[in-house]
C-alpha cells in the first residue's frame, strides 16, 4: 500500500509539468499582451501611452522575451521562492490574491462532496434495495429535476428562501462586519452559516447523479452469486449489504469521485458569480479578461493541482477499497 | 430415540418466479428425500429447476422468486422438526439454520467468493455468527478447516485474497467455508463444472472423504453423470421443474427406465474410440419454462410419446421394485404395447456406424516450431521482464479432410494455438505452411500480412465456445452468416439471401429465421448459426474451439453429430481443441496433448487412448469420470497435486516433472524433446519406452 501511494505520488510530478505548460501556453495564446490592453484602455479614455513607454512596461514586466524564458522563468520562481508573479491589474503578489479565495474554494468543494456523499449513499441504497417501490420512485423523480434544474437557478431561489425566510444576508460567504476581518471564532460560524447554500447548489447536480449511479451499480451486484454465498452463510440482511454489495458497488463511484471533485472545484464559476462567492472562479475568469497572465496561470496552474490531488485522493481510497488495485 | 432416517423431506414444493413476461414455474411438484449421511444427486440440463430446488431448501431464491406451495421438512436431530417453507425469508429462524445446519457451495468459485475480503476473514465471519468464539480462536479453526481441505501452508493463506489462489484451491477455500461450522447437509450446486478433469476428480474425492469423515448430507447438483456415477448413492432426474425418475444410483444407471434418463445416457460420447457410432442425441433442447408444454413435460421431445395421453395428462409417479420411481405413463397398466418398443429399442444396437472415410495423404496445413511469446511489461517505461510462452515450439500436421483433436488443461496454450493458426497474433517464429485449393502450393502464413491473409481467412474458419457471447446481438442471422461472402465479394443481394437460406438448413435451422436476431434462439440454435457462419465461404480447414462445451448434453450430442455428417459432405478438415477427453475421442482421428505451451503426446486416437506414453496423458486419462458407478472411487486413479506451470516461468527440465509421479533426476534437468517412439506417435518423455502407462479400460 505504502509503494502504491508513493508511485502515485511520483507519476503527479510530470503530470504537474506538463500541466504548467499548457497552463502558461493558454494565457499567452490570445494576441497581444497586458501593455496593449493598457494602450487601447489609455486611448479609449483619451490618454496617450507612447510606443517608448509601452516597451519600457514591457521591459519591466518581462514581456519582451521569448516565450520559453518568460515560462522558465514563471516557474522557477513558483517552484524555488514561491513568487507566483505579480498581477498586473491589482498589482499585488498572485500569493496573496490567490491563497484565501484557494482555501474557501477548497472549503465549498469539499463540503459539497460530503454532502453529495451523505445524501446520495442511503438513498442509492434504498432504491436499489426497494427498487420499484413507491420510495424508489419518488427519488428517482426528485433525481430527475435535481439534474434538470440549472445550478444558477437553485443558487437564485435558494438566496431567495434565505432572505426572505431566514434574514441572512444574501450572497457572498461572509456577512458584511466579516469581511476584510482577521479569523476568529466568530467569522468560522457566519462562514458555516453561509456555507449550506453554495454546498446544496453545488451539490444537487452531483447528489442526483450519483443516485443514479449507485442504484445501478447497486442492481448489478446485489444478483452477484458471491450475495447469495453470503446469504448462505446466515448473516442478516443490513451487514451482509454493507459489508459486500456495496462495497463492491462504492469502486465505480470513487474512481468517478475525482471527475465529480474536478467538475466542483472548476465548474463553479457561474454559481460563484450569481452568489458572489469570493472563490477562484470569478477571480480567474477576471484575471482571463483582463489578460492578467500571471494571475490567470497561477489561478489554472492551482486549480489544476487541485484536481491532481482530487485524483490521488480517489485513487488512493480506491486502492484501500478493492485490494486487487493494490495488488495489481 | 433414533434420529429420523431422512434429514430432510421436501414435498409437493413449488417455486414460481413472477416476471413481467408470466409465471415461471421453476420447480413444479417436486417431492423427495435427503438421507441422513448419504449423497443425493439431482440430475439434468440446465433450466431445469435444479438450482432453484436446491435455493429454496435455504430460502435465498432471488426475487422474483419464491416458494408458493409445498413443505421442506428439516429433522436436525431426534426431536425437533422445522417446516423451512414456512420459515420468513431471512427471518432468524432461517438465519440459524443457513450456514451451520445447511451449506452450501457453488460452481464458480471466483464468483462466489468476495474479491475484496480475504478467505479467512470470509471463513472466519461465518464461524463467529454462528458460534460463541473468540476472534482468535475462529481464526484458528479456519486455519484447520482450509488444512483439512488441503490447503498448503494454510496458516500463511489465511490471509490470501481470492485471485491470488487458482481455481482448485478457490474451490477447496470454499468447501472449508462451508464445512467450518460441520453442517448436516452440504448443499453442492454443480461444484466442479468450471474445473479441469484433474482438478474435479481432486475435488470429488475431497468431498467424498469430508462426507463420511463428518457424517453429513449431501446434496449435489450437476449435469455430468461422470460425476454423478462416482458420487451418488441416490439420483434425482429433473426435467423442467418435476423429479421425473428417482432411484439408486445402481438402478438409474443400470436400468434407466424414463424416457429422458436414456436419452441422456445415451447423449454421452464414450470414450473407446472404437465404437464411432452416431450419437443418439435427443432431438430439440429443454423449452424455455414459460412455454412448459402441457401434459409430460418431456412428451414434445420424447420418442415414445402416446398421442392422446401424455400431451394431455400429468403422467402419474409409478413406484417399481426396490424404491425406484419414475414419473411416465409407459409404466402404467393401459401401456403395455408402447412401453415393449421402448424396451425393445433400448437393447437394439446403437446408431448406425459413421461411413468409413479416410482422410487423404495430402498435408493441408504444417506448423513447424510455431511460437508465440507474450511479453510482460511492468513498471513506469513498460520494460519487458519475461515472456508468457503460450505456445512454444509447436510443430505438428494436419491431413486434409482430417480431424485432430487438441486437448490439455486449462491454460496450456490450447487457444492461443487456435488463434496463433487463424493468425489472430503475429507469431513470434516458425512457420504455418498452409497448401490449400489456391493452386500456388504451400503458403507460409505466419509471414503474410493482412492483405495477403484475405484470401485464406475463407478457407480457415473459426467455431467458438461461448455461443452467447460470439453472435452481435444487433445483427440479424442473415448479416451474421453472410458477412464472410459480402467481405469477400462472393455473393450479394438475392444470392446472398439464398446461399445463407441454404446453409440455415444444412445447418438444422428453418430458413425462415433469416431475418431474426440472436436472442430468439436457444444456445443450441446459435451454435448452429455459428457453424453456419463458418462453413458459409467454403472453408477447407475448421478451427473449433471447445466448440460443444458450453452445451447441454442433449445438444452437444446434435452438434457433434452435425459436425461429422458436414465433414463427410464436404471434406472438412477440423483442429478439434477441448478439454472433454471423452467428446475429443469421439470426434478426433488423431489426438494431440498439451501441457504448457508444448504438445507432449500425439498419437491417432486409437493409440493414444489405449497405450498412452506421456505420463501427462494417462494422468488426464485416468482423471476421466466414466457414467458407470461400479468404476467408482477407482483405486488406481492418478490424482494430479499442483497446477498447471506458470508459462512465464517454466521450471527446470521436463516442464511436467514436478507433477509426474515416475519423476527421476534427469527430468528436473534435461528438457525432453518430441520423439517418434512409433510410426506417427510422437512423445516428449524420456522414459516413454521404459513405463507401463495405464490407458482407459475397454468393457
Amino acid at each position: 500500500m505504502g509503494q502504491y501511494i508513493l508511485k502515485r505520488i511520483l507519476y503527479m510530478i510530470p503530470t504537474l509539468f506538463a500541466i504548467s505548460i499548457v497552463a502558461f501556453l493558454i494565457i499567452s495564446l490570445p494576441p497581444g499582451d497586458y501593455v496593449d490592453r493598457l494602450v487601447a484602455n489609455a486611448r479609449y479614455e483619451g490618454d496617450v501611452i507612447t510606443e517608448e513607454e509601452a516597451e519600457g512596461m514591457r521591459e519591466l514586466y518581462g514581456l519582451n522575451r521569448p516565450l520559453i524564458a518568460q515560462y522558465l522563468v514563471w516557474l522557477g520562481d513558483i517552484v524555488f521562492r514561491g513568487d507566483f508573479g505579480t498581477s498586473f491589474s491589482w498589482s499585488l503578489p498572485v500569493s496573496r490574491l490567490i491563497w484565501e479565495r484557494l482555501a474557501l474554494t477548497l472549503t465549498i468543494s469539499v463540503s459539497s462532496l460530503l454532502f453529495i456523499w451523505v445524501v446520495a449513499i442511503p438513498i442509492g441504497v434504498y432504491s436499489a434495495v426497494k427498487q420499484y417501490s413507491i420510495g424508489d420512485y419518488f427519488f428517482t423523480f426528485l433525481g430527475f429535476i435535481g439534474l434538470a434544474i440549472p445550478n444558477f437557478l437553485l443558487a437564485l431561489v435558494l438566496m431567495y428562501i434565505s432572505f426572505k425566510y431566514l434574514g441572512q444576508s444574501v450572497g457572498g460567504l461572509f456577512s458584511s462586519e466579516y469581511i476584510g476581518e482577521a479569523w476568529s471564532a466568530g467569522k468560522v460560524l457566519d462562514l458555516l452559516s453561509h456555507l449550506w447554500v453554495p454546498m446544496i447548489v453545488l451539490g444537487t447536480a452531483g447528489t442526483a447523479s450519483l443516485i443514479r449511479t449507485l442504484r445501478a451499480n447497486l442492481l448489478d451486484e446485489l444478483r452477484r452469486p458471491y450475495v447469495t454465498t453470503a446469504r448462505t452463510k446466515g448473516l442478516p440482511e443490513t451487514y451482509l449489504l454493507i459489508k459486500y454489495p456495496l462495497r463492491h458497488a462504492l469502486n465505480p463511484f470513487v474512481s468517478d469521485l475525482n471527475t465529480v471533485f474536478v467538475d466542483l472545484v472548476s465548474g463553479a464559476t457561474i454559481v460563484a458569480v450569481v452568489l458572489a462567492l469570493q472563490t477562484t472562479g470569478p477571480l480567474l475568469l477576471d484575471a482571463l479578461r483582463s489578460q492578467d497572465m500571471f494571475l490567470a496561470g497561477s489561478a489554472i496552474m492551482m486549480l489544476s493541482l487541485m484536481a491532481v490531488f482530487g485524483t490521488l485522493v480517489s485513487d488512493i481510497l480506491l486502492a484501500w477499497l478493492d485490494p486487487r488495485i493494490r495488488f495489481d | 430415540m433414533s434420529l429420523p432416517e431422512h434429514l430432510i423431506e421436501i414435498d409437493n414444493l413449488h417455486t414460481h418466479f413472477f416476471t413481467d413476461d408470466g409465471v415461471v414455474r421453476a420447480v413444479e411438484g417436486v417431492s423427495f428425500n435427503i438421507p441422513r449421511g448419504k449423497t443425493i444427486c439431482v440430475v439434468g440440463e440446465s433450466g431445469c429447476g435444479k438450482s432453484i430446488t436446491a435455493r429454496s431448501i435455504l430460502q435465498v431464491v432471488d426475487p422474483p422468486g419464491r416458494i408458493v406451495e409445498g413443505d421442506i421438512h428439516f429433522y436436525p436431530d431426534a426431536d425437533s422438526k422445522v417446516n423451512i417453507a414456512q420459515l420468513k425469508p431471512n427471518g432468524k429462524e432461517i438465519r440459524a439454520i443457513r450456514g451451520k445446519e445447511i451449506t452450501m457451495i457453488f460452481q464458480e468459485p471466483m464468483t462466489s467468493l468476495s474479491p475484496l475480503y480475504t478467505i479467512g476473514n470470509q471463513i472466519v465471519e461465518a464461524l463467529r455468527w454462528h458460534l460463541p468464539i473468540s476472534k482468535k480462536e475462529a481464526r484458528e479453526r479456519a486455519i484447520e478447516a482450509l488444512a483439512k481441505v488441503g490447503i498448503p501452508r494454510p496458516a500463511e493463506r489465511i490471509d490470501a485474497y481470492t485471485f491470488e489462489l487458482s481455481g482448485g484451491m478457490r474451490q477447496r477455500a470454499m468447501i472449508a467455508m462451508a464445512l467450518v461450522c460441520e453442517p448436516k447437509l452440504l448443499i453442492a450446486d454443480e461444484p466442479t463444472t468450471a474445473l479441469d478433469v484433474t482438478t474435479q476428480a481432486n475435488i470429488l474425492d475431497l468431498i467424498r472423504e469430508l462426507q463420511r469423515e463428518l457424517g453429513m448430507s449431501v446434496m449435489f447438483i450437476t449435469h455430468d453423470l461422470g460425476v454423478v456415477a462416482e458420487i451418488a448413492d441416490e439420483v434425482a432426474v429433473m426435467y423442467l421443474g418435476t423429479i421425473v425418475e428417482k432411484g439408486t444410483v445402481e438402478a438409474i444407471f443400470k436400468d434407466p427406465k424414463h424416457p429422458y434418463t436414456r436419452a441422456l445416457l445415451n447423449s454421452i460420447p464414450k470414450l473407446e474410440p472404437a465404437a464411432r457410432t452416431r450419437l443418439d442425441a435427443v432431438r430439440g433442447s429443454v423449452p424455455h419454462p414459460l412455454n412448459r408444454p402441457s401434459g409430460c413435460p418431456f412428451h414434445e421431445r420424447c420418442d415414445y410419446a402416446v398421442a392422446g395421453v401424455c400431451d394431455t395428462t400429468d403422467p402419474p409417479l409409478i413406484t417399481l421394485e426396490g424404491q425406484h420411481e419414475v414419473r411416465c405413463v409407459l409404466y402404467g397398466d393401459a401401456q403395455g404395447d408402447a412401453l415393449r418398443e421402448l424396451e425393445r429399442e433400448a437393447t437394439a444396437e446403437a446408431g448406425p456406424q459413421i461411413a468409413a472415410r479416410a482422410p487423404a495423404e495430402q498435408l493441408l496445413l504444417e506448423v513447424d516450431r510455431l511460437k508465440m511469446h507474450f511479453p510482460i511489461k511492468t513498471g513506469f517505461f513498460n520494460r519487458t521482464v519475461g515472456h508468457v510462452k503460450a505456445v512454444d515450439d509447436v510443430s505438428f500436421a494436419i491431413r486434409e479432410g482430417e480431424t485432430l483433436g487438441l486437448v490439455g488443461e486449462s491454460g496450456c496454450g490450447k487457444t492461443t494455438l487456435g488463434h496463433t493458426l487463424m493468425r489472430l497474433y503475429q507469431p513470434t517464429a516458425g512457420k504455418i505452411l498452409y497448401d490449400g485449393t489456391s493452386g500456388n502450393g504451400q503458403v507460409d502464413l505466419a509471414h503474410l500480412n493482412n492483405r495477403e491473409l484475405k484470401r485464406y481467412r475463407r478457407e480457415i474458419r473459426m467455431i467458438f465456445q461461448d455461443p452467447h457471447a460470439s453472435l452481435n446481438p444487433r445483427m440479424v442471422v442473415r448479416d451474421i452468416v453472410g458477412e464472410s461472402l459480402m467481405v469477400n465479394e462472393l455473393a450479394k443481394g438475392s444470392e446472398l439471401d439464398e446461399t445463407v437460406r441454404g446453409l440455415l438448413q444444412r445447418v438444422g435451422l428453418r430458413p425462415e429465421y433469416i431475418q431474426r436476431y440472436p436472442h430468439a434462439f436457444s444456445g443450441g440454435e446459435r451454435q448452429r448459426i455459428g457453424i453456419a457462419r463458418a462453413l458459409a465461404p467454403n472453408p477447407k480447414l475448421i478451427v473449433a474451439d471447445e466448440a460443444v462445451s458450453a452445451l447441454d448434453v442433449s445438444v452437444q450430442a446434435q452438434i457433434l453429430n452435425l459436425l461429422k455428417d458436414l465433414q463427410a459432405e464436404f471434406g472438412l478438415t477440423f483442429l478439434f481443441i477441448s478439454h472433454d477427453l471423452s467428446v475429443v475421442a469421439h470426434i478426433s482421428d488423431r489426438v494431440a496433448v498439451m501441457y504448457v505451451g508444448k504438445i507432449v503426446e500425439l498419437a491417432t486416437t486409437e493409440t493414444l487412448f489405449s497405450r498412452p506414453q506421456h505420463p501427462y496423458t494417462e494422468a488426464l486419462l485416468s482423471a476421466v469420470l466414466k457414467p458407470d458407478p461400479t468404476l467408482r472411487n477407482d483405486a488406481n486413479r492418478i490424482l494430479l497435486t499442483g497446477d498447471v506451470a506458470d508459462p512465464a516461468n517454466t521450471p527446470s527440465g521436463c516442464d511436467f516433472h514436478p507433477r509426474c509421479r515416475y519423476a527421476q533426476d534427469r527430468c528436473k534437468t534435461e528438457v525432453p524433446a518430441l520423439r517418434e517412439t512409433a510410426a506417427g506417435h510422437f512423445v516428449s518423455c524420456h522414459f516413454s519406452e521404459e513405463l507401463e502407462l495405464r490407458g482407459i479400460d475397454h468393457g
